[in-house]
C-alpha cells in the first residue's frame, strides 16, 4: 500500500498552504513525477480542480494557465496567433499523446535538461505569476536562475506580450519523437527588414541555458543582407557535458551552424 | 505465374480482427487467480563472486512468499538458446549461479503476493560480491591473462570446438583453394575491416510467462514464445520435471525478432509454481528486456578481397570476430551464419577462408537476432562490392549480375558451413535477384543519381545499392508436423506446432492447405503452438516456416485430399473413374456426378465404413533454398554537419511463390524499417563498469510513423520446385539491406566510407572532417 | 482507494493504490486490451483515449481521472461489431502481431474524429506516440487512409 495521500482542492490559498508543507508536491497532469523516486513524497496535490486551464488574450497579452496542456495551447494559438513562436515550439515537443498531457507548469516547475519550453519562454520575455510564498509575477529568467523562489511556490500562469515577431525553434534529435539533445531559440523583433531586438537562446549546453548576449548584440540594427557568416558562427560558444553519449566537440561545432541557419529559417516563415 | 485459387492471394490474416478489436490473448492478459508475481535482482557487477545472500529482511516483509538463488535452487547447465537437440550452443547457463557475468545477470528473484510488495522487496536484499576485472574488449578476450568467463564444467553438447579457458565460445573454419595463388593474381586488393553493433529487439510485448498447474496436476506454462517445444524440453531438463507432465501454450505473441527464440524465464517461473504450488508470473519491464534479455551479436568482420582489372574476384578471406556476451547462447549458429549465408552469393570465387571466432566477455547476452549473423556479414561484403566497381570502373548492378550465385549453381561454402554439424551440398533451383535489381535501380532512378552528388543547398545526395541471400529453414535439423482433421461442413481442424509470432505464419500455412485440399481459407480451423495438442515444430525460427512447415502441411493435406477421394468413390460409385476435386466438391465427370466435402465428410463420419478423415505428416528437407534480396537507398547528407537523411528506400525480394503477398510485403517493409533504424539510430551505450545506461526507448530510438522514408517494395516471385507451391520464404533477408545500402549511399554522396555501424551524424562528420583535413 | 471509472460508457467500480496509474488500474479490473510496453510514456500500446484525447494510461494516476470518459479500443469496435476503422486495419494488412494496434486504433480515431480528410503527414503527427517494430508503418498509415476514405462514403 502507497502512503501517498492525494489532496483536492479548487481554492488556490489552499493549495498554496498545501504546498509549503513538507513533502507534498503538485501534480498537474504531467509525466515529471513519473519519473521521480516517490518513497519520500507524503501527499500529491492534484491541481485540475483550480481552473487553471486556460488562455485568453487581453490586448496584445496572452496569459496561459499553468494547467493548460500543450495540445490546448497549440489548439488556441493557432487561432489567436499562428506566427507565435510558442506555437512551433510546442507543436513539435513530445508526442501526440503527451501533448495531452504535459502542462505549461508542470514543464516550467521541472525544467528538464533537454526542454523544448524554457528557450521559447524567454525569448518571449515571458513573466511567471506565481501563488503562495512568493505571490507574484516574475520575469521568467529571474524565476529560472532563482532557487529559492521556486521553493514553495505554485505557477498559476505565464504571461508575455504578444507581438508580430519572426522566430524558429531548432531541435536536435534522433528520431521525431525523441527528447532534444539541445534546442536554439531564435527570436527577432523586425522594425520593417532590420533587426531592431533579438534573442538567441540554446538550451541542453553545460549551463543548461545559454543566451548568446554577443551574437544578439552583433545582429542588433543590421538587415539580414550585413550578416557575416563567419562571424555569427564565431560567435556561438558553448560547450556541452557528456549525458547520452554525446560528442561535445560535435555538439558545440552544430549549435554554430544550426543557429545561423535559424536565423533564415526565421525570417523565411511567414 | 502459376494460377491458385488461394495461394498466391492477399488473404486477411485470420487474427487480424480479434487483434484489431483487443479480443485476442497475449500472455499477460491472461488472468490467473492467486498467482504469484517474480521481480528479479541483477548483478550490478560487470563480473564477480557472489559469497552470499542475506534475504532474512526480505522473507520477513509480509506478502514476500520466497526468495530463490544458488543457495535454494538447482544447478544444472544448459544453454537458453531456443535450439534443436542436442543444442549447437554451449552449456554454460545455470539459472541462479553464485558468479554474475555482466550488469544485468541474475542474482536472485523475489516471488511475492503483487508486483509491488515483489519490487519493494528486492530492495531489502543484501548481497556479498566479490569483485572481479571484467573483460569488456573482444578483441582482447583470447589474450594470455584476460578474465576467463567460465570454468572448465562447462562444456559444448555438441563435438564442436570450445574451449571456454580461452574465452572461446565457438570457432569456424574453413577455407578452399589456394589462397596465395588468388592473391598473386589480384590487380587491386581490398582489406578493411567493418563492425555491426548492438540491437534490441525492441517487440512491443516484453517477454512474459505464466506458468500454473492445471486440474490433472501438469504443469502448463503460457510462453510468449517462438519455440513451444524447445521451451518444454529445456524447462523439462532445468527443472527436472518429466516431458510428460508439462504443456507449453503459446498465444498471441506482440513480437519476436529472434528475442523470444530464448528460454530463460520460463524455467524461473516453473520452479515457482512446481515449489508452492501456485499460479506464477513474470512478466519483464522495459529495461530488463533492453539489458538482461539477448541482444543482437556484435561482430567485428574484417574483410579482404582481391580482383583482377577484368572483375574477376580472385580471392576471399573473412576473419569475424562474434562478441558473445557473458554466454553462448547461438555463439556459433550466429557466427557461421556471418559466413554460410553470405559466402556463397558470390559463388566463383575459387580461393576462399573463412574464419570466424566467438568470444565471452562481461558484457549483455547475444542471442538470436533477424538476419542471424548474416545482417553483419553483409554490412561487410556489400561495401567491398561497392568499392571494387568503383575502382574498376565497372556498373555495380551489371557486376552483380554476373558474379552472383545462379540457378543451376552451387558454392562450396554450403557443405563447409552448417549449423553445428557439416552443412548440406544444395543447387539453387530459383534465383529472381536479377529482377530484384532492376526494380531497385529502376525505382531509385540509380543512373541519374549515382556519382553525381546532386546537391540541395549545403546538402548531398547519393544512392547506394546491396543484395543479399539468406536461407529457408535449417537441412537435415528443423522438423515440422501437421495434423489435419475433417469435419461434417467440409471444415478442416489444421494443427500445427508452428508458432506464429504475428508473422501470418496460420494463415499462410491455412492456405497451403486450402489450395492442396482446393478449398477455401474459412475451412480452416488453425490451432498452433500448444505441445498437447499440436505436433512438433522446431519453432519460428532461421526462416523455416513457411517452406518446412509449409511443406508438411502440403503432404498432410495431400493425404486428407486421397481419403476425401476414396469416400468419394465409394458414395458415387464410381469405380475406376479418374476423380477430380475442385471447389470443395469431388467429380467424375464420366458418370456427371459430383459430392461436396460436407456430403464426404457426413458419410464417413455416420454412414458406412465409418472413420475418421484425418492425416499427419512430417517433413525434414535436404536443402535451404535461399531468398534472395536487393536494396537501393537514397539519402542525403547535410556537408556541415553530418546530418543525414534517407529519403526513398526501394526494396524488392524472391520469396518464391508469396503465399500470401500482402503478409510477404509485410515482413519486408518491417524487417527493412528495422534495418534502417539499426543502421542509424540504434546503439548501446555502455558506462566504464559495463552498466547498459540507455535502457530506455527514450534513450535507444527506434523510429516512429514519421521517420520513415519513401518505401518501395516489391515481391518478386519465383518459382521453388521444392518448395509448397514454389514459396521459399521471407522473414529475415529484408533486415541485411538497410547497413550497406545506407553506408554505400553515404559514400556516393560524400565520398567517405564510415566501416562502423550506426552511421550517426557525428561519425559522418568526423569522416568528412578527415577527408578534408587530408 | 476507491473510485468510480467510466470505461467505454460503463461505470465501473476500481480498487487501486494511491500512486498506480490508470494502465494498471485498468489492466487489474480485467481490461486487458490495455496493454503495457514501456511504462514510459513512449510507446502508445497503453493508450486510451480520456474524454476523447489520446494520452499513455502509464502516465495517468487513477487518483485524477475523476469522471473523465475513458474509451479503450473495445469502445471503438469490438470483434462482432467491428468499427470502419479496425475493419481497414484488416483489410491493409495493418496488423502483424498486433501488440500495438489497439493503441494504432485509438490514435487514428481521434485523428478522424477531428480530421476526417487527413494528409500523410497529419496520420505520421498523429501515430507519434505509436511505436510499432512489425510493420515499418507502412500498412498502417494505408490503413488509416483507407478507413478515412471508407468513412467518408458512409
Amino acid at each position: 500500500m502507497s502512503k501517498i495521500k492525494w489532496y483536492y482542492t479548487d481554492s488556490l490559498a489552499e493549495a498554496s498552504s498545501l504546498l509549503r508543507e513538507k513533502n507534498i508536491l503538485p501534480h498537474g497532469g504531467g509525466t515529471h513525477l513519473n519519473n521521480i523516486d516517490l518513497s519520500h513524497v507524503n501527499g500529491l496535490l492534484d491541481l485540475s480542480g483550480l481552473e487553471l486551464n486556460y488562455i485568453k488574450q487581453d490586448g496584445d497579452i496572452i496569459e496561459i494557465g499553468s494547467m493548460a496542456t500543450y495540445a490546448d495551447v497549440i489548439e488556441k494559438l493557432q487561432a489567436i496567433s499562428p506566427n507565435c513562436m510558442l506555437l512551433q515550439t510546442l507543436q513539435n515537443s513530445a508526442n501526440t499523446p503527451l501533448r495531452n498531457r504535459i502542462t505549461i507548469g508542470g514543464s516550467l516547475g521541472h525544467i528538464p535538461q533537454w526542454s523544448d519550453l524554457i528557450g521559447a519562454l524567454l525569448a518571449l520575455d515571458a513573466k511567471v505569476i506565481l501563488a503562495g510564498k512568493h505571490e507574484g509575477e516574475y520575469d521568467i529568467s529571474r524565476f529560472w536562475n532563482d532557487d529559492e523562489l521556486r521553493e514553495g511556490s505554485l505557477i498559476t500562469a505565464v504571461k508575455f506580450k504578444d507581438y508580430p515577431h519572426k522566430s524558429y525553434h531548432y531541435r536536435d534529435v534522433k528520431t521525431k519523437n525523441d527528447m532534444p539533445l539541445f534546442t536554439i531559440s531564435t527570436l527577432f523583433d523586425m522594425d520593417n527588414d532590420v533587426i531592431a531586438n533579438t534573442h538567441i537562446i540554446i538550451v541542453g549546453t553545460k549551463d543548461r541555458v545559454s543566451k548568446i548576449v554577443e551574437l544578439e548584440k552583433y545582429l542588433t540594427g543590421k538587415t539580414i543582407q550585413q550578416l557575416d557568416e563567419q562571424t555569427v558562427i564565431d560567435l556561438v560558444n558553448v560547450e556541452f557535458v557528456g549525458n547520452r553519449s554525446t560528442d561535445n566537440d560535435y555538439l558545440a561545432h552544430k549549435t554554430k551552424i544550426e543557429t545561423w541557419r535559424s536565423i533564415f529559417r526565421a525570417m523565411e516563415r511567414t | 505465374m502459376k494460377n491458385y485459387t488461394v495461394v498466391g492471394k492477399s488473404e486477411k490474416k485470420i487474427d487480424s480482427l480479434s487483434l484489431a478489436t483487443g479480443e485476442s490473448k497475449f500472455v499477460d492478459d491472461f488472468e490467473m487467480k492467486k498467482s504469484l508475481h517474480c521481480i528479479l535482482v541483477y548483478s550490478p557487477h560487470a563480473f564477480a563472486e557472489i559469497i552470499d545472500i542475506d534475504d532474512s529482511e526480505v522473507r520477513a516483509i509480509e506478502g514476500v512468499v520466497d526468495v530463490l538463488s544458488f543457495k535454494n535452487t538447482k544447478q544444472i547447465l544448459h544453454t537458453t538458446a531456443g535450439q534443436g537437440f542436442p543444442e549447437p550452443s554451449p552449456y554454460d547457463c545455470i539459472m541462479f549461479e553464485n558468479i554474475v557475468r555482466f550488469v544485468g545477470d541474475n542474482v536472485a528473484m523475489v516471488v511475492a503476493e503483487t508486483p509491488k510488495i515483489a519490487a519493494t522487496a528486492t530492495k531489502k536484499l543484501k548481497v556479498d560480491y566479490k569483485v572481479l576485472t571484467p573483460l569488456f574488449d573482444a578483441e582482447r578476450a583470447m589474450d594470455e591473462g584476460a578474465p576467463r568467463l567460465h570454468g572448465e564444467e562447462r562444456f559444448a553438447p555438441i563435438p564442436v570446438k570450445y574451449e571456454p579457458e580461452r574465452n572461446l565460445a565457438a570457432e569456424v573454419e574453413i577455407a578452399f583453394g589456394d589462397l596465395k595463388q588468388g592473391e598473386a593474381e589480384s590487380d587491386y586488393i581490398f582489406d578493411h575491416t567493418y563492425n555491426a553493433h548492438y540491437g534490441s529487439h525492441c517487440a512491443i510485448e516484453p517477454h512474459s510467462v505464466k506458468t500454473y498447474f492445471d486440474e490433472m496436476g501438469r504443469l502448463v506454462i503460457i510462453s510468449a514464445t517462438q519455440v513451444p517445444f524447445h521451451v518444454r524440453r529445456i524447462v523439462s531438463k532445468v527443472c527436472e520435471f518429466p516431458i510428460a507432465k508439462i504443456r507449453i501454450i503459446k498465444p498471441r505473441v506482440g513480437g519476436g525478432f529472434g528475442g523470444k527464440q530464448e528460454v530463460f524465464l520460463d524455467q524461473m517461473a516453473a520452479t515457482v509454481t512446481i515449489k508452492h504450488k501456485r499460479p506464477c508470473r513474470i512478466v519483464l519491464s522495459r529495461s530488463e528486456v533492453f539489458q538482461s534479455s539477448r541482444t543482437r551479436h556484435p561482430i567485428r568482420v574484417k574483410l579482404k578481397m582481391g580482383v583482377k582489372k577484368t572483375g574477376e574476384m580472385t580471392f576471399l578471406e573473412m576473419d569475424s570476430l562474434l562478441n558473445s556476451g557473458a554466454y553462448g547462447s547461438h555463439a556459433l549458429t550466429v557466427l557461421s551464419n556471418c559466413g554460410a549465408k553470405v559466402l556463397p552469393l558470390f559463388n566463383k570465387i575459387k580461393n576462399l577462408h573463412f574464419i570466424g571466432r566467438s568470444v565471452y566477455t562481461n558484457l549483455p547476452v547475444g542471442g538470436a537476432y533477424r538476419g542471424y549473423g548474416a545482417t553483419q556479414g553483409y554490412l561487410a561484403l556489400n561495401q567491398h562490392i561497392d568499392m571494387i566497381c568503383r575502382k574498376l570502373n565497372l556498373d555495380m548492378p551489371e557486376y552483380i549480375k554476373e558474379n552472383h550465385i545462379k540457378v543451376g549453381e552451387t558454392s562450396e561454402v554450403f557443405k563447409a558451413i552448417g549449423e553445428g554439424t557439416e552443412g548440406v551440398t544444395q543447387y539453387v533451383n530459383s534465383c529472381g535477384l536479377d529482377q530484384c535489381i532492376d526494380y531497385c535501380i529502376k525505382e531509385i532512378d540509380w543512373y541519374n543519381k549515382r556519382d553525381k552528388k546532386i546537391i540541395n543547398g549545403d546538402k548531398v545526395r547519393g544512392v547506394g545499392l546491396c543484395v543479399s541471400m539468406q536461407g529457408s529453414g535449417i537441412p537435415l535439423i528443423d522438423m515440422a508436423s501437421a495434423h489435419m482433421k475433417m469435419n461434417e461442413d467440409g471444415s478442416f481442424n489444421l494443427n500445427m506446432g508452428a508458432t506464429d509470432i504475428g508473422t501470418g505464419s496460420d494463415t499462410i500455412l491455412a492456405q497451403i492447405a486450402a489450395e492442396e485440399l482446393s478449398t477455401t481459407l474459412d475451412k480452416m480451423i488453425v490451432l498452433s503452438s500448444d505441445t498437447d495438442r499440436t505436433p512438433f515444430d522446431v519453432g519460428a525460427y532461421a526462416s523455416s516456416t513457411t517452406y518446412i512447415t509449409g511443406r508438411a502441411v502440403k503432404k498432410c493435406a495431400a493425404k486428407i485430399k486421397e481419403q476425401i477421394i476414396q469416400v468419394a468413390r465409394d458414395i458415387m460409385d464410381s469405380g475406376d473413374n479418374e476423380l477430380i476435386v475442385d471447389s470443395a466438391k469431388v467429380i467424375d465427370e464420366k458418370q456427371n456426378k459430383s459430392v461436396t466435402f460436407s456430403e464426404v465428410c457426413y458419410y464417413s463420419l455416420y454412414t458406412h465404413n465409418q472413420f475418421q478423415i484425418q492425416a499427419d505428416a512430417s517433413e525434414i528437407v535436404k536443402q535451404s533454398p535461399p531468398p534472395f534480396f536487393a536494396s537501393t537507398a537514397e539519402v542525403e547528407i547535410d556537408t556541415k554537419t553530418g546530418d543525414i537523411k534517407l529519403l526513398k528506400y526501394c526494396s524488392a525480394v524472391d520469396c518464391g511463390q508469396a503465399i500470401n503477398p500482402q503478409l510477404a510485403e509485410g515482413q519486408i517493409e518491417g524487417a527493412v524499417a528495422n534495418g534502417i533504424a539499426y543502421a542509424l539510430t540504434e546503439q548501446y551505450i555502455f558506462s566504464d563498469k559495463g552498466n547498459l545506461i540507455n535502457k530506455n526507448f527514450k534513450n535507444y530510438k527506434i523510429p516512429v510513423a514519421a521517420d520513415m522514408p519513401e518505401m518501395k517494395t516489391k515481391v518478386v516471385e519465383s518459382h521453388e520446385k521444392s518448395g509448397p507451391f514454389g514459396a521459399k520464404s521471407v522473414g529475415e533477408i529484408g533486415i541485411n539491406g538497410p547497413m550497406p545500402t545506407i553506408a554505400n549511399a553515404i559514400f556516393d554522396a560524400v565520398g567517405v566510407r564510415i566501416f562502423d555501424a550506426p552511421f550517426t551524424p557525428e561519425k559522418i562528420y568526423r569522416a568528412m572532417k578527415s577527408a578534408n583535413d587530408e | 482507494m476507491n473510485t468510480v471509472l467510466k470505461i467505454n460508457g460503463k461505470n465501473i467500480d476500481v480498487k487501486f493504490d494511491s500512486d498506480e496509474h490508470l494502465l494498471h488500474t485498468l489492466r487489474n479490473h480485467g481490461i486487458s486490451e490495455v496493454k503495457n510496453g514501456c511504462e514510459e510514456g513512449e510507446c502508445g500500446a497503453c493508450m486510451v483515449l480520456l474524454d476523447g484525447k489520446p494520452v499513455n494510461s502509464c502516465q495517468v494516476f487513477t487518483a485524477t481521472v475523476h469522471d473523465s470518459e475513458i474509451t479503450t479500443v473495445k469502445g471503438i469496435g469490438t470483434l462482432h461489431e467491428p468499427s470502419i476503422i479496425q475493419e481497414a486495419y484488416v483489410e491493409a494488412g495493418a496488423v502483424q502481431c498486433g501488440f500495438c494496434t489497439p493503441g494504432m486504433v485509438l490514435a487514428s480515431y481521434a485523428l478522424l474524429r477531428d480530421n476526417p480528410n487527413p494528409t500523410e503527414d497529419d496520420i505520421k503527427r498523429a501515430l507519434s506516440g505509436n511505436l510499432c517494430r512489425c510493420t515499418g508503418y507502412v500498412k498502417i498509415i494505408e490503413a488509416v487512409q483507407l478507413a478515412a476514405q471508407k468513412l467518408q462514403n458512409t
